[in-house]
């Protein structure tokens, strides 16, 4: 393939150098863009690096007071002077990589480029090399300026974790949406993983809903179901004692170990055939003691009152845990009908425990957990017990890769997740964020992020995002593929929304006066 | 530092004095300018008016060609090295506006070396690369009429080879001056056979021509005619020794509005005995030159012309043209056309350095190309 000549390296006080250099563009037209690969043989080999500036310069326009003198009286200094003869591009390139002949891996480069070499657009077999894009692997857009599609290998985005981080409106969910397509597209033969969805809002239940006809939409309704959170049931005989003070939340030393043991008590009743358990039974073995304080007894039992008051605990668990993940599909627990907080973080917290322990065991197949809002169940700096989910996702984002129980987390306030969290999630998919305190936080917990990236991530228009980390081999800027699923209808617009109301609203005002 | 002061205090006070005496000089005659005619035909003053006013031409449909020259020198050793080049731009205008623009030989042409390999001295040195650049440019002109017949051709400085290029018979760059002399001379005739309009705008005249005209006759001339005021030659009767201390430029520049024209002027009084004119043969009477003012604070150019005959209609077209092109920035009256032929003329030291270089490269590193020593300190 017949590579473009973009223009020739040129000399000035700062290089070329290891680190930067410049080149003026070709005259013809050729246009170079800020964020482009370009290649360039040098001395040490292959030279691939990312054009991090363009500048334009034009002696006719160098003095203020000469252009203003002369457009004075109403002539544009074109009509006076050929400008456009004196217009000249020069590119601003970081030098990433050389590739040696002979080694297998890409060095840094140590040694400049010289002034008058050419420069060209990177050929996108060579990109693709450099990048460590996977033909095979999760195909979730294409890089900008290049004809080239950004496709992650499975196992190396997946099984350190990554973080979708954007602010509200961004693109995050709909991003999420294509990984989700992707993983549900793939067949036994590449290998596939059971999808365990978090989804605090209730925007992702759009997978289990068939797509109407005549829509040129996926359906993936047969590979998608919801788990209604109001549903959700947690039996009370598969948690511990340590769980349950965990859930309860605030209980002093003697109080953990009072309730333990009765709680052991219990279990060893079920053991023996008793039947099962729920928390009032706890209540009723509590009130039962003859050894616990009654300022004890009146404490616990008015915590696990209000425990079970949450309506989330029963005799069994409902539905089973070791259902929820199937090979090549998503379970997608559906927290949007749950007010509470406590009652979401409680839930979310058992089934991801089990899920764990479950992983571990080998009862489940690999799983990628997606939690979105995950500022919500794995903040910085709360305490553990408005944060119950946080432990568990800790220990997954730690020691999941050993167990291929990966994690995704998605969030719109970096800032406010928790650090041991983010600094293990390896590979970050970063869309736009203006927050100057995400930013911050975003530059100090990802690798390879300099102040020019981070200037291009606070204007990054919708769609489109930075992938830096262990998926890929230099941080790429993606513009995410168009989804084949259909949107979830919470993504209407706010006038579409209030247009929608006023006509339900005046519908049932007509119906009840035709009624009358 | 008080010394320092009091001596352009000095100096300050000179300076106005004689600043006063011109304003009230140049006062005077702009007052009564629109009334001063030359009824009898003059050998030195081609026209009737002392002033004439200048619209500026409508650029609907004319192309100006100009040419522009750059040299850069430097001395060795066993050598003297001269790099220079000369580019022709052509602008073509329509409806007003500049619509294209092409260059010759090239929009960068390449520099063209020029040495001088025998001990030289120092003002044949000089005079040695004026001549040579003037070739470049000279001939640049006359290729570029021949190629884009251009309906006017600005040159950079005057028509005629400046007075200080002439060498004496027995230098060793006389006979280079002689083929200068006939490259003119194939420029004029390229030009006259194009029905080309040739003229030279000299930005920063010395001239003192008109200037003592306006001594030996114009202001003798009005103070004689008893036909204006009494307050008009007192004027003039007081302030006329300044003549003796101005130069054209800065005396025209008092008299002159925005978009006038002083009159055509022989450029000798004797091109016959002029040291350069009369190398020029059957042209040097044809060499005329006038002053024009195109913008309000900058001063007036003068411009030489190759007149073929119709005076007045001549200078008028060269002035508008020139007016035309000059008048967009208010401090600096120059044709942009001269602008941008300058600019793709220019030539620096970085220049000559890779001259040098890639000479010595052939050559190797040899004496003649020792650089001197004063410019070659060590530290």
């Amino acid at each position: 393939m017949l590579k473009l000549d973009l223009g020739t390296v040129i000399s000035s006080v700062e290089g070329p150098s290891p680190t930067n250099f410049s080149f003026v563009v070709k005259e013809n037209g050729t246009s170079v863009k800020r964020g482009q690969f370009v290649e360039l043989d040098t001395a040490e080999g292959l030279l691939i690096g990312r054009v991090s500036d363009v500048r334009k310069a034009n002696r006719y326009f160098e003095r203020e007071e000469s252009v203003r003198e002369y457009e004075k009286k109403g002539s544009s200094m074109e009509s006076i002077f050929p400008v456009d003869k004196w217009e000249f591009t020069v590119g601003v390139v970081k030098p990433l990589g050389v590739y040696v002949e002979g080694k297998k891996m890409m060095l840094k480069p140590s040694f400049p480029p010289s002034p008058g070499s050419k420069v060209r657009l990177a050929s996108d077999d060579f990109l693709k090399q450099f990048l460590g894009i996977d033909n095979e692997g999760l195909y979730l857009g294409s890089i900008e300026h290049h004809d080239v599609d950004v496709k992650l290998n499975l196992t190396n985005l997946l099984q350190k974790h990554f973080a979708i981080l954007a602010m509200s409106g961004a693109g995050k969910s709909y991003l999420t949406s294509v990984v989700i397509e992707e993983l549900l597209d793939r067949n036994k033969e590449q290998g596939r993983v059971g999808i365990v969805m978090i989804d605090v809002h209730g925007e992702y239940t759009n997978f289990a809903e068939p797509v109407k006809a005549g829509s040129d939409k996926k359906d993936y309704s047969k590979l998608c179901k919801v788990l209604n959170g109001s549903n959700i049931k947690i039996g009370v005989p598969n948690l511990s004692g340590g769980q349950i003070c965990r859930l309860i939340g605030g209980l002093s030393s003697v109080q953990t170990r009072d309730l333990k043991n009765k709680i052991r008590q219990i279990q060893k009743k079920f053991r023996k055939g008793g039947g099962t358990y729920n928390l009032i039974d706890i209540v009723k073995e509590v009130e039962r003691s003859d050894k616990m304080k009654s300022s004890t007894k009146d404490a616990l039992k008015n915590w696990i009152f209000s425990l079970n008051a949450t309506g989330v605990f029963s005799d069994v668990d409902y539905p089973s845990v070791k259902t929820i993940v199937k090979p090549g599909k998503m379970s997608i627990i559906d927290l949007s009908s749950i007010i509470s907080n406590k009652k979401k973080q409680i839930i979310t917290s058992y089934i991801v425990n089990e899920l764990f322990k479950m992983r571990r065991n080998g009862d489940i197949p690999p799983f990628l957990l997606i939690v979105e809002e995950a500022h919500q169940f794995v903040p910085e700096g709360v305490s553990s017990d408005y944060a119950l989910a946080r432990s568990i996702i800790e220990t997954i984002a730690r020691e999941g890769r050993k167990f291929h129980a990966s994690l995704c987390l998605i969030s719109q306030r970096p800032k406010r997740l928790s650090t041991t969290v983010l600094s293990q999630c390896n590979t970050h998919v970063i869309m736009r964020i203006t927050n100057p305190y995400d930013l911050d936080h975003i530059k100090a917990s990802s690798e390879g992020i300099t102040s020019d990236t981070l200037d291009a991530i606070s204007s990054l228009p919708v769609g489109e995002g930075l992938i830096v980390g262990e998926a890929v081999n230099y941080p790429v800027f993606v513009k995410i593929r168009e989804r084949n699923s259909q949107s979830s209808a919470k993504s209407k617009g706010l006038e579409d929304a209030a247009i929608e109301f006023e006509s339900k609203n005046d519908k049932k005002n007509e119906d009840a006066e035709s009624f009358m | 530092m008080q010394t320092l002061d009091s001596s352009l205090d000095k100096l300050a006070s000179s300076i106005n004095q004689l600043e006063k005496k011109r304003t009230i000089l140049g006062d005077s005659i702009s007052e009564i300018k629109d009334k001063l005619h030359f009824p009898f035909k003059d050998s030195d003053i081609l026209e009737e008016n002392f002033v004439s006013e200048i619209e500026p031409h409508s650029l609907k449909k004319i192309r100006v060609s100009a040419v522009d020259g750059g040299v850069v020198q430097s001395r060795y050793h066993g050598a003297s090295l001269v790099v220079g080049r000369a580019a022709a731009v052509v602008f073509d205008f329509k409806g007003g506006e500049l619509v294209e623009t092409e260059y010759y030989p090239d929009s960068f042409p390449s520099p063209t070396p020029i040495s001088f390999l025998n001990p030289i001295s120092s003002r044949e040195f000089l005079a040695g690369t004026s001549i040579e650049r003037s070739k470049l440019e000279i001939s640049t002109a006359f290729k570029a009429i021949e190629k884009y017949k251009p309906d006017v051709m600005l040159l950079d400085g005057s028509i005629i080879p400046h007075g200080m290029t002439r060498p004496e018979k027995s230098s060793e760059v006389y006979e280079s001056y002689k083929e200068l002399i006939e490259m003119y001379i194939k420029l004029y005739d390229t030009a006259r056979k194009n029905n080309t309009l040739l003229a030279g705008v000299v930005e920063d005249s010395s001239g003192l021509r008109l200037t003592h005209l306006l001594k030996e006759k114009v202001v003798p001339g009005i103070i004689e005619s008893n036909e204006f005021s009494k307050k008009i030659n007192t004027a003039l009767e007081s302030s006329k020794d300044i003549l003796d201390k101005t130069n054209d430029s800065n005396t025209m520049y008092h008299i002159l509005d925005t978009g006038e024209r002083s009159c055509v002027f022989t450029f000798s009084k004797d091109p016959k005995k002029h040291r350069i004119l009369h190398d020029l043969d059957d042209w040097a009477e044809s060499v005329n030159s006038f002053y024009l003012k195109s913008v309000e604070f900058d001063r007036p150019v003068r411009i030489d012309f190759l007149n073929r005959g119709r005076t007045k209609e001549t200078a008028d077209k060269i002035a508008s043209v020139v007016y035309a092109l000059s008048r967009h920035n208010e401090t600096y009256g120059c044709p942009s056309i001269l602008i941008e032929a300058d600019a793709r003329a220019k030539l620096s030291e970085k220049d000559m350095d890779i001259v040098y270089q890639r000479l010595k490269d052939k050559v190797g590193d040899v004496p003649s190309l020792f650089k001197l020593r004063r410019e070659f300190r060590p530290f």
